[in-house]
Protein backbone atom coordinates (compact mmCIF):
# COMPACT_ATOMS: atom_id res chain seq x y z
CA UNK A 1 0.00 0.00 0.00
CA UNK A 2 1.46 3.45 -0.80
CA UNK A 3 2.22 4.94 2.36
CA UNK A 4 1.64 8.85 1.23
CA UNK A 5 -1.54 9.34 -0.62
CA UNK A 6 -3.93 12.14 -0.75
CA UNK A 7 -7.45 12.77 -2.47
CA UNK A 8 -8.74 15.66 -4.37
CA UNK A 9 -12.48 15.04 -4.64
CA UNK A 10 -15.66 17.26 -5.91
CA UNK A 11 -17.66 17.89 -8.19
CA UNK A 12 -17.58 18.35 -12.05
CA UNK A 13 -15.69 21.13 -13.01
CA UNK A 14 -14.65 21.96 -9.74
CA UNK A 15 -10.60 21.63 -10.46
CA UNK A 16 -9.65 17.55 -9.26
CA UNK A 17 -7.63 17.17 -12.50
CA UNK A 18 -6.14 20.49 -12.65
CA UNK A 19 -4.61 20.85 -9.13
CA UNK A 20 -2.99 17.68 -9.35
CA UNK A 21 -1.75 18.62 -12.93
CA UNK A 22 -0.77 21.99 -11.81
CA UNK A 23 1.37 20.36 -8.52
CA UNK A 24 2.55 16.75 -10.08
CA UNK A 25 6.22 16.43 -10.79
CA UNK A 26 4.95 13.96 -13.57
CA UNK A 27 2.43 13.94 -16.17
CA UNK A 28 -0.56 12.93 -14.88
CA UNK A 29 -2.86 9.97 -15.76
CA UNK A 30 -5.75 10.99 -16.48
CA UNK A 31 -8.63 9.01 -18.01
CA UNK A 32 -10.85 11.63 -19.40
CA UNK A 33 -13.72 11.48 -21.92
CA UNK A 34 -16.28 13.14 -23.70
CA UNK A 35 -19.08 13.20 -21.32
CA UNK A 36 -22.55 11.02 -21.40
CA UNK A 37 -24.53 13.88 -19.43
CA UNK A 38 -25.60 16.81 -21.05
CA UNK A 39 -25.16 18.42 -18.13
CA UNK A 40 -21.79 17.97 -17.77
CA UNK A 41 -21.02 18.43 -21.59
CA UNK A 42 -22.22 22.21 -20.92
CA UNK A 43 -19.78 22.43 -18.59
CA UNK A 44 -16.37 21.22 -19.95
CA UNK A 45 -15.92 19.07 -23.06
CA UNK A 46 -14.26 15.95 -20.92
CA UNK A 47 -14.77 14.40 -17.61
CA UNK A 48 -12.25 12.31 -15.54
CA UNK A 49 -14.42 8.44 -15.25
CA UNK A 50 -11.60 6.88 -13.76
CA UNK A 51 -9.53 8.49 -11.34
CA UNK A 52 -6.18 11.17 -12.12
CA UNK A 53 -2.81 10.40 -10.78
CA UNK A 54 0.02 12.18 -10.11
CA UNK A 55 2.78 12.47 -7.54
CA UNK A 56 5.88 14.72 -6.08
CA UNK A 57 9.14 13.43 -4.78
CA UNK A 58 9.45 13.74 -0.89
CA UNK A 59 12.84 12.96 0.90
CA UNK A 60 14.32 9.78 0.80
CA UNK A 61 12.84 9.26 -2.44
CA UNK A 62 9.61 8.21 -1.25
CA UNK A 63 6.52 9.46 -2.95
CA UNK A 64 3.41 11.72 -2.26
CA UNK A 65 0.65 10.24 -4.35
CA UNK A 66 -2.06 12.21 -5.41
CA UNK A 67 -5.20 11.19 -6.72
CA UNK A 68 -8.25 12.24 -7.96
CA UNK A 69 -11.88 11.31 -8.15
CA UNK A 70 -14.35 11.54 -10.54
CA UNK A 71 -16.72 14.05 -10.93
CA UNK A 72 -19.41 12.24 -12.12
CA UNK A 73 -22.32 10.79 -9.12
CA UNK A 74 -22.06 7.82 -10.63
CA UNK A 75 -18.44 7.09 -10.33
CA UNK A 76 -18.34 7.57 -6.59
CA UNK A 77 -18.21 4.37 -5.17
CA UNK A 78 -14.46 5.01 -6.39
CA UNK A 79 -14.56 7.47 -3.62
CA UNK A 80 -14.06 4.77 -0.83
CA UNK A 81 -11.73 2.92 -3.30
CA UNK A 82 -9.32 5.70 -3.48
CA UNK A 83 -9.39 6.73 0.04
CA UNK A 84 -8.48 3.82 1.57
CA UNK A 85 -4.77 4.54 3.27
CA UNK A 86 -5.36 8.21 2.41
CA UNK A 87 -3.72 10.54 4.84
CA UNK A 88 -6.51 13.28 4.18
CA UNK A 89 -9.04 14.86 1.35
CA UNK A 90 -9.19 17.41 -0.40
CA UNK A 91 -12.77 18.52 -1.37
CA UNK A 92 -12.82 21.08 -4.38
CA UNK A 93 -16.01 23.18 -4.54
CA UNK A 94 -16.69 25.20 -7.32
CA UNK A 95 -17.77 28.58 -6.32
CA UNK A 96 -19.68 29.40 -9.65
CA UNK A 97 -21.64 26.22 -8.39
CA UNK A 98 -25.50 26.86 -8.60
CA UNK A 99 -25.78 25.04 -5.39
CA UNK A 100 -22.79 25.15 -3.68
CA UNK A 101 -23.99 23.90 -0.08
CA UNK A 102 -26.10 20.88 -1.54
CA UNK A 103 -22.88 20.15 -2.67
CA UNK A 104 -20.16 20.69 0.51
CA UNK A 105 -22.84 18.69 2.29
CA UNK A 106 -22.88 15.99 -0.60
CA UNK A 107 -19.07 15.13 -0.60
CA UNK A 108 -18.93 15.98 3.28
CA UNK A 109 -21.55 13.17 3.74
CA UNK A 110 -20.06 10.98 1.20
CA UNK A 111 -16.96 10.26 2.52
CA UNK A 112 -18.19 10.52 6.64
CA UNK A 113 -16.26 7.48 7.68
CA UNK A 114 -13.19 8.52 6.13
CA UNK A 115 -13.49 11.89 7.52
CA UNK A 116 -14.35 10.26 11.06
CA UNK A 117 -10.93 9.38 11.54
CA UNK A 118 -9.03 11.58 8.80
CA UNK A 119 -8.78 15.25 8.13
CA UNK A 120 -10.18 17.24 5.35
CA UNK A 121 -9.39 20.51 3.70
CA UNK A 122 -12.10 22.75 1.37
CA UNK A 123 -10.53 24.34 -1.22
CA UNK A 124 -13.30 27.15 -3.15
CA UNK A 125 -12.32 27.20 -6.78
CA UNK A 126 -13.71 29.44 -9.22
CA UNK A 127 -13.83 32.58 -6.65
CA UNK A 128 -12.52 35.48 -8.52
CA UNK A 129 -15.05 34.60 -10.95
CA UNK A 130 -17.77 34.21 -8.31
CA UNK A 131 -17.17 35.84 -5.07
CA UNK A 132 -19.85 34.68 -3.38
CA UNK A 133 -20.81 32.62 -1.03
CA UNK A 134 -18.09 34.18 0.79
CA UNK A 135 -15.44 31.99 2.49
CA UNK A 136 -17.00 33.01 5.62
CA UNK A 137 -20.19 31.90 4.16
CA UNK A 138 -18.51 28.31 3.68
CA UNK A 139 -16.60 28.68 7.37
CA UNK A 140 -20.45 29.55 8.91
CA UNK A 141 -21.90 26.77 7.16
CA UNK A 142 -19.65 24.20 8.12
CA UNK A 143 -20.02 25.60 12.10
CA UNK A 144 -23.32 24.96 11.92
CA UNK A 145 -22.73 21.27 10.48
CA UNK A 146 -20.55 20.66 13.79
CA UNK A 147 -17.23 20.44 10.90
CA UNK A 148 -13.76 22.53 11.94
CA UNK A 149 -12.32 21.50 8.31
CA UNK A 150 -10.70 24.82 6.98
CA UNK A 151 -11.79 26.33 4.30
CA UNK A 152 -9.92 28.55 1.60
CA UNK A 153 -10.30 30.20 -2.05
CA UNK A 154 -7.98 27.99 -4.34
CA UNK A 155 -6.91 28.36 -7.55
CA UNK A 156 -6.69 25.14 -9.22
CA UNK A 157 -4.25 26.40 -11.73
CA UNK A 158 -1.36 27.40 -9.48
CA UNK A 159 1.12 25.22 -7.90
CA UNK A 160 1.54 27.18 -4.42
CA UNK A 161 -2.60 27.95 -3.94
CA UNK A 162 -2.84 23.70 -4.69
CA UNK A 163 0.13 23.59 -2.32
CA UNK A 164 -1.31 25.67 0.36
CA UNK A 165 -4.17 23.47 0.04
CA UNK A 166 -2.40 20.30 0.83
CA UNK A 167 0.50 21.88 3.84
CA UNK A 168 -3.46 22.93 5.45
CA UNK A 169 -4.76 19.03 5.30
CA UNK A 170 -1.10 18.52 6.90
CA UNK A 171 -1.50 20.65 9.65
CA UNK A 172 -5.01 19.25 10.34
CA UNK A 173 -3.22 16.09 10.31
CA UNK A 174 -1.00 16.95 12.81
CA UNK A 175 -3.27 19.05 15.11
CA UNK A 176 -6.65 18.01 14.46
CA UNK A 177 -7.05 14.12 14.16
CA UNK A 178 -6.23 11.53 16.95
CA UNK B 1 21.15 67.92 10.59
CA UNK B 2 19.45 65.06 12.65
CA UNK B 3 21.58 62.79 15.33
CA UNK B 4 21.37 59.05 15.67
CA UNK B 5 23.31 57.41 19.05
CA UNK B 6 23.81 53.99 19.44
CA UNK B 7 24.37 51.93 22.59
CA UNK B 8 24.92 48.14 23.32
CA UNK B 9 26.37 48.38 19.35
CA UNK B 10 29.86 46.56 19.23
CA UNK B 11 32.29 47.98 16.52
CA UNK B 12 31.52 46.02 13.41
CA UNK B 13 27.66 46.43 14.19
CA UNK B 14 28.09 50.57 14.38
CA UNK B 15 29.94 49.95 11.38
CA UNK B 16 27.41 48.12 9.70
CA UNK B 17 25.14 50.48 10.40
CA UNK B 18 26.64 53.49 9.29
CA UNK B 19 27.72 52.00 6.38
CA UNK B 20 23.91 51.34 5.85
CA UNK B 21 23.20 55.08 6.76
CA UNK B 22 25.81 56.01 4.18
CA UNK B 23 24.03 54.17 1.51
CA UNK B 24 19.85 55.68 2.90
CA UNK B 25 21.48 59.61 2.71
CA UNK B 26 19.49 59.74 -0.62
CA UNK B 27 16.16 58.75 -0.03
CA UNK B 28 16.09 60.55 3.95
CA UNK B 29 13.94 63.05 4.23
CA UNK B 30 16.48 64.91 6.79
CA UNK B 31 20.49 64.21 6.51
CA UNK B 32 21.18 61.96 9.50
CA UNK B 33 24.61 61.61 11.61
CA UNK B 34 25.84 59.19 14.36
CA UNK B 35 26.96 61.15 17.35
CA UNK B 36 27.33 60.83 21.01
CA UNK B 37 24.37 60.66 23.27
CA UNK B 38 24.72 63.66 24.69
CA UNK B 39 23.84 65.67 21.68
CA UNK B 40 21.27 63.14 20.09
CA UNK B 41 17.83 63.37 19.71
CA UNK B 42 17.49 59.45 18.31
CA UNK B 43 18.84 56.73 20.28
CA UNK B 44 19.41 53.63 19.32
CA UNK B 45 19.63 50.31 21.61
CA UNK B 46 20.52 46.80 20.20
CA UNK B 47 18.34 44.78 22.54
CA UNK B 48 19.75 41.05 21.38
CA UNK B 49 21.31 40.56 24.68
CA UNK B 50 19.41 42.91 26.92
CA UNK B 51 17.19 41.74 29.44
CA UNK B 52 13.71 43.68 30.76
CA UNK B 53 15.83 44.79 33.64
CA UNK B 54 18.54 46.21 31.70
CA UNK B 55 16.15 47.63 28.98
CA UNK B 56 14.30 49.47 31.60
CA UNK B 57 16.96 51.13 33.35
CA UNK B 58 18.04 52.56 30.03
CA UNK B 59 14.74 53.94 29.69
CA UNK B 60 15.12 55.54 33.30
CA UNK B 61 18.08 56.93 32.21
CA UNK B 62 17.21 58.29 29.19
CA UNK B 63 13.77 59.60 29.47
CA UNK B 64 14.40 61.99 27.46
CA UNK B 65 15.47 60.58 24.30
CA UNK B 66 13.49 59.03 22.11
CA UNK B 67 14.33 55.09 22.07
CA UNK B 68 14.48 53.04 19.13
CA UNK B 69 14.85 48.88 20.14
CA UNK B 70 17.12 47.17 17.58
CA UNK B 71 17.54 43.46 17.22
CA UNK B 72 16.06 40.13 15.83
CA UNK B 73 13.75 40.37 19.80
CA UNK B 74 13.05 43.64 19.38
CA UNK B 75 8.80 43.20 19.43
CA UNK B 76 9.35 42.22 23.21
CA UNK B 77 10.74 46.17 24.21
CA UNK B 78 8.38 48.47 24.64
CA UNK B 79 10.20 51.74 22.55
CA UNK B 80 8.85 54.61 21.08
CA UNK B 81 10.26 52.60 17.70
CA UNK B 82 11.39 49.35 16.73
CA UNK B 83 13.98 48.46 13.87
CA UNK B 84 13.90 44.81 13.32
CA UNK B 85 17.10 42.88 12.55
CA UNK B 86 17.32 40.41 10.10
CA UNK B 87 19.32 37.12 10.85
CA UNK B 88 22.14 37.91 8.46
CA UNK B 89 23.55 41.00 10.98
CA UNK B 90 23.52 44.16 8.05
CA UNK B 91 20.70 46.16 9.17
CA UNK B 92 18.23 46.60 6.40
CA UNK B 93 18.58 49.81 4.53
CA UNK B 94 14.53 49.93 3.50
CA UNK B 95 13.59 49.43 7.36
CA UNK B 96 16.14 51.79 8.18
CA UNK B 97 14.56 54.73 5.55
CA UNK B 98 11.74 54.00 6.92
CA UNK B 99 12.64 54.62 10.33
CA UNK B 100 14.04 57.94 10.22
CA UNK B 101 11.60 59.42 7.78
CA UNK B 102 8.24 58.63 10.12
CA UNK B 103 10.98 60.09 13.30
CA UNK B 104 8.84 62.87 15.20
CA UNK B 105 10.42 64.50 17.86
CA UNK B 106 8.66 63.58 21.37
CA UNK B 107 7.65 67.20 21.58
CA UNK B 108 6.42 67.73 18.47
CA UNK B 109 2.32 68.47 18.36
CA UNK B 110 1.45 65.77 15.69
CA UNK B 111 3.58 62.78 17.44
CA UNK B 112 4.33 59.15 15.51
CA UNK B 113 2.94 56.57 17.81
CA UNK B 114 4.66 55.87 21.05
CA UNK B 115 4.93 52.37 21.65
CA UNK B 116 2.20 51.93 24.26
CA UNK B 117 2.35 48.55 26.01
CA UNK B 118 -1.14 46.95 24.40
CA UNK B 119 -1.64 47.51 20.82
CA UNK B 120 -4.23 50.61 20.49
CA UNK B 121 -5.74 49.79 16.62
CA UNK B 122 -6.64 53.86 17.13
CA UNK B 123 -2.73 54.44 16.81
CA UNK B 124 -2.37 53.84 13.57
CA UNK B 125 -3.42 53.99 10.24
CA UNK B 126 -5.57 50.23 10.50
CA UNK B 127 -7.87 52.28 12.07
CA UNK B 128 -8.48 54.42 8.68
CA UNK B 129 -8.50 51.18 7.21
CA UNK B 130 -11.25 50.15 9.31
CA UNK B 131 -13.57 52.80 8.65
CA UNK B 132 -13.00 53.01 4.69
CA UNK B 133 -13.82 48.94 4.69
CA UNK B 134 -17.87 49.63 6.13
CA UNK B 135 -18.29 52.77 3.84
CA UNK B 136 -19.93 52.78 0.30
CA UNK B 137 -18.06 55.60 -0.90
CA UNK B 138 -14.60 55.63 -2.44
CA UNK B 139 -11.21 57.00 -1.16
CA UNK B 140 -7.97 58.68 -1.95
CA UNK B 141 -5.51 58.20 1.00
CA UNK B 142 -1.62 59.56 0.22
CA UNK B 143 0.85 59.61 2.87
CA UNK B 144 3.42 62.46 2.24
CA UNK B 145 4.10 62.62 -0.92
CA UNK B 146 5.17 58.85 -1.44
CA UNK B 147 1.88 56.54 -1.34
CA UNK B 148 -1.17 56.90 -2.43
CA UNK B 149 -3.67 54.54 -1.99
CA UNK B 150 -7.52 54.54 -3.80
CA UNK B 151 -10.09 52.23 -1.81
CA UNK B 152 -13.67 50.84 -3.20
CA UNK B 153 -15.11 49.13 -0.63
CA UNK B 154 -18.15 48.59 -2.03
CA UNK B 155 -15.88 45.94 -4.05
CA UNK B 156 -13.67 45.16 -0.75
CA UNK B 157 -11.04 46.28 -3.29
CA UNK B 158 -8.02 48.48 -3.33
CA UNK B 159 -5.42 49.73 -5.78
CA UNK B 160 -1.76 50.94 -5.05
CA UNK B 161 1.41 50.65 -7.24
CA UNK B 162 3.01 49.30 -4.12
CA UNK B 163 3.03 45.66 -2.34
CA UNK B 164 1.49 45.38 0.97
CA UNK B 165 4.83 44.60 2.08
CA UNK B 166 6.36 48.12 1.07
CA UNK B 167 3.18 50.01 2.89
CA UNK B 168 4.84 48.99 6.22
CA UNK B 169 5.22 52.89 6.62
CA UNK B 170 1.96 53.54 5.89
CA UNK B 171 0.86 51.23 8.55
CA UNK B 172 2.62 51.89 11.47
CA UNK B 173 1.48 55.76 10.75
CA UNK B 174 -0.82 57.85 13.02
CA UNK B 175 -4.07 58.52 11.25
CA UNK B 176 -3.49 62.28 11.74
CA UNK B 177 -0.41 61.66 8.95
CA UNK B 178 -3.12 60.19 6.39
CA UNK B 179 -4.81 62.53 3.97
CA UNK B 180 -7.84 61.23 3.77
CA UNK B 181 -10.49 62.02 0.58
CA UNK B 182 -13.79 60.94 -0.97
CA UNK B 183 -14.00 60.64 -4.79
CA UNK B 184 -16.63 59.66 -7.55
CA UNK B 185 -16.76 56.44 -9.32
CA UNK B 186 -15.59 58.65 -12.45
CA UNK B 187 -12.24 59.83 -10.78
CA UNK B 188 -11.95 56.39 -9.58
CA UNK B 189 -11.95 55.02 -12.72
CA UNK B 190 -9.61 57.51 -14.19
CA UNK B 191 -6.99 57.15 -11.69
CA UNK B 192 -6.51 53.33 -11.22
CA UNK B 193 -6.17 52.84 -15.23
CA UNK B 194 -3.99 49.95 -15.53
CA UNK B 195 -3.55 49.09 -11.72
CA UNK B 196 -4.68 45.67 -10.67
CA UNK B 197 -7.13 45.39 -7.62
CA UNK B 198 -6.34 43.88 -4.61
CA UNK B 199 -8.24 42.39 -1.68
CA UNK B 200 -8.98 45.48 0.53
CA UNK B 201 -9.37 42.13 3.40
CA UNK B 202 -5.61 41.35 2.96
CA UNK B 203 -4.35 45.04 3.38
CA UNK B 204 -6.63 45.15 6.44
CA UNK B 205 -4.82 41.79 7.66
CA UNK B 206 -0.94 43.19 6.96
CA UNK B 207 -1.60 46.52 8.12
CA UNK B 208 -2.74 45.02 11.58
CA UNK B 209 0.22 42.55 11.48
CA UNK B 210 2.46 44.92 10.85
CA UNK B 211 0.92 47.78 13.52
CA UNK B 212 0.80 45.12 16.43
CA UNK B 213 4.44 44.14 17.04
CA UNK B 214 3.67 41.51 19.16
CA UNK B 215 1.66 43.15 21.84
CA UNK B 216 -1.91 42.10 23.01
CA UNK B 217 -4.66 44.31 22.77
CA UNK B 218 -5.92 46.46 25.53
CA UNK B 219 -7.13 44.02 29.11
CA UNK B 220 -6.50 41.39 27.16
CA UNK B 221 -3.10 38.82 28.16
CA UNK B 222 -1.16 36.18 25.99
CA UNK B 223 -2.50 33.70 28.84
CA UNK B 224 -6.11 34.35 27.75
CA UNK B 225 -7.77 31.15 26.43
CA UNK B 226 -8.86 32.12 22.67
CA UNK B 227 -10.31 29.41 19.81
CA UNK B 228 -10.24 30.31 16.51
CA UNK B 229 -13.92 30.23 15.25
CA UNK B 230 -13.41 31.25 11.78
CA UNK B 231 -10.70 30.97 9.67
CA UNK B 232 -9.21 34.17 7.94
CA UNK B 233 -8.35 34.18 4.36
CA UNK B 234 -5.10 32.43 4.21
CA UNK B 235 -4.25 33.22 0.41
CA UNK B 236 -3.68 37.11 1.55
CA UNK B 237 -0.98 36.52 4.32
CA UNK B 238 2.46 36.94 3.78
CA UNK B 239 3.54 34.04 6.09
CA UNK B 240 1.20 31.47 5.11
CA UNK B 241 2.94 28.76 6.62
CA UNK B 242 3.11 30.02 10.17
CA UNK B 243 -0.74 31.23 9.37
CA UNK B 244 -1.56 27.58 8.42
CA UNK B 245 0.19 26.42 11.71
CA UNK B 246 -1.54 28.92 14.20
CA UNK B 247 -5.02 28.80 12.24
CA UNK B 248 -5.04 25.17 12.52
CA UNK B 249 -4.17 24.41 16.02
CA UNK B 250 -6.54 27.72 17.15
CA UNK B 251 -9.66 26.27 15.17
CA UNK B 252 -9.29 22.85 17.04
CA UNK B 253 -8.46 23.57 20.52
CA UNK B 254 -8.76 26.32 22.92
CA UNK B 255 -5.93 27.25 25.24
CA UNK B 256 -3.54 30.43 25.64
CA UNK B 257 -1.44 31.73 23.13
CA UNK B 258 1.78 30.86 24.65
CA UNK B 259 0.58 27.18 24.81
CA UNK B 260 -0.29 27.71 20.98
CA UNK B 261 3.02 29.33 20.18
CA UNK B 262 5.05 25.99 22.07
CA UNK B 263 2.81 23.25 20.27
CA UNK B 264 3.29 25.15 16.73
CA UNK B 265 6.91 26.37 17.17
CA UNK B 266 5.65 29.60 16.19
CA UNK B 267 7.03 32.86 18.02
CA UNK B 268 4.79 34.04 20.59
CA UNK B 269 4.56 37.79 19.12
CA UNK B 270 3.99 36.19 15.28
CA UNK B 271 1.06 33.94 17.71
CA UNK B 272 -0.27 37.45 19.36
CA UNK B 273 -0.03 39.41 15.86
CA UNK B 274 -2.31 36.59 14.55
CA UNK B 275 -4.70 36.63 17.07
CA UNK B 276 -4.90 40.37 17.06
CA UNK B 277 -5.68 40.20 13.42
CA UNK B 278 -8.29 37.40 13.66
CA UNK B 279 -9.63 38.65 16.61
CA UNK B 280 -10.60 42.69 14.89
CA UNK B 281 -12.15 40.51 12.21
CA UNK B 282 -14.15 38.98 14.67
CA UNK B 283 -13.66 35.28 14.28
CA UNK B 284 -11.52 34.98 17.78
CA UNK B 285 -14.17 33.26 20.62
CA UNK B 286 -12.37 34.08 24.41
CA UNK B 287 -15.68 32.56 26.29
CA UNK B 288 -14.73 28.94 25.28
CA UNK B 289 -13.09 26.71 28.42
CA UNK B 290 -9.54 25.41 28.21
CA UNK B 291 -9.75 22.39 25.36
CA UNK B 292 -6.29 20.98 24.16
CA UNK B 293 -7.59 18.06 21.33
CA UNK B 294 -4.29 16.48 21.80
CA UNK B 295 -1.85 16.40 24.66
CA UNK B 296 1.26 15.50 22.80
CA UNK B 297 1.89 15.88 19.00
CA UNK B 298 2.51 12.97 17.59
CA UNK B 299 6.69 13.34 16.44
CA UNK B 300 6.03 10.83 13.91
CA UNK B 301 2.81 12.79 12.44
CA UNK B 302 5.23 16.24 12.84
CA UNK B 303 7.76 14.83 10.71
CA UNK B 304 5.62 13.50 7.97
CA UNK B 305 3.94 17.03 7.71
CA UNK B 306 7.27 18.44 7.91
CA UNK B 307 8.76 16.16 5.05
CA UNK B 308 5.53 16.67 2.52
CA UNK B 309 5.97 20.39 3.19
CA UNK B 310 9.91 19.94 2.40
CA UNK B 311 8.75 18.10 -0.94
CA UNK B 312 6.51 21.08 -1.76
CA UNK B 313 8.89 23.24 -1.70
CA UNK B 314 11.14 21.40 -3.49
CA UNK B 315 8.90 20.72 -6.29
CA UNK B 316 7.85 24.73 -6.24
CA UNK B 317 11.26 25.32 -6.35
CA UNK B 318 11.81 23.43 -9.64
Amino acid sequence: MEKFKLVFTGSVAAGKTTAIQAISEVDTISTEVRPSEESILRQKPTTTIAMDYGQVTLEGNEKLHLYGTPGQRRFDFMCSILCEGALGLIILINNSHEDVFTELDYYLNLNAAFLSKNPAVIGVTHYDEVNTPSIKAYQQYLHERGDAWPVLRADARDINSVAVLIETLMFAMEYAVD
Amino acid sequence: MKKLALLEFSQIEQDRLSAVLDLSTMALDEDWLIAPIQVSELLMVNVSALTQQAWKAIQQGYSGKTLVAYGENSELFSAHYRFYKKMSGTPSRQLLIELLNQYQPLNSQRQAPIAKEYFDPEQYFLSVLQRITGEQKNYCCQLGNQITLYFAPKQQSYYCAFSPTMLKSLFLSHPDKVRLQSISDAELASAIQGVPAKSLQGLLWQATIIASQGRCLENQKSSDIVHLEYWPDISQHSNVKNSLAIATFMNHNAVSMELIARYTECQLSDVIDFHNACYLQGLIDHTQAFYLHKKEVSADTRKLRKTISQGLRLRIAA
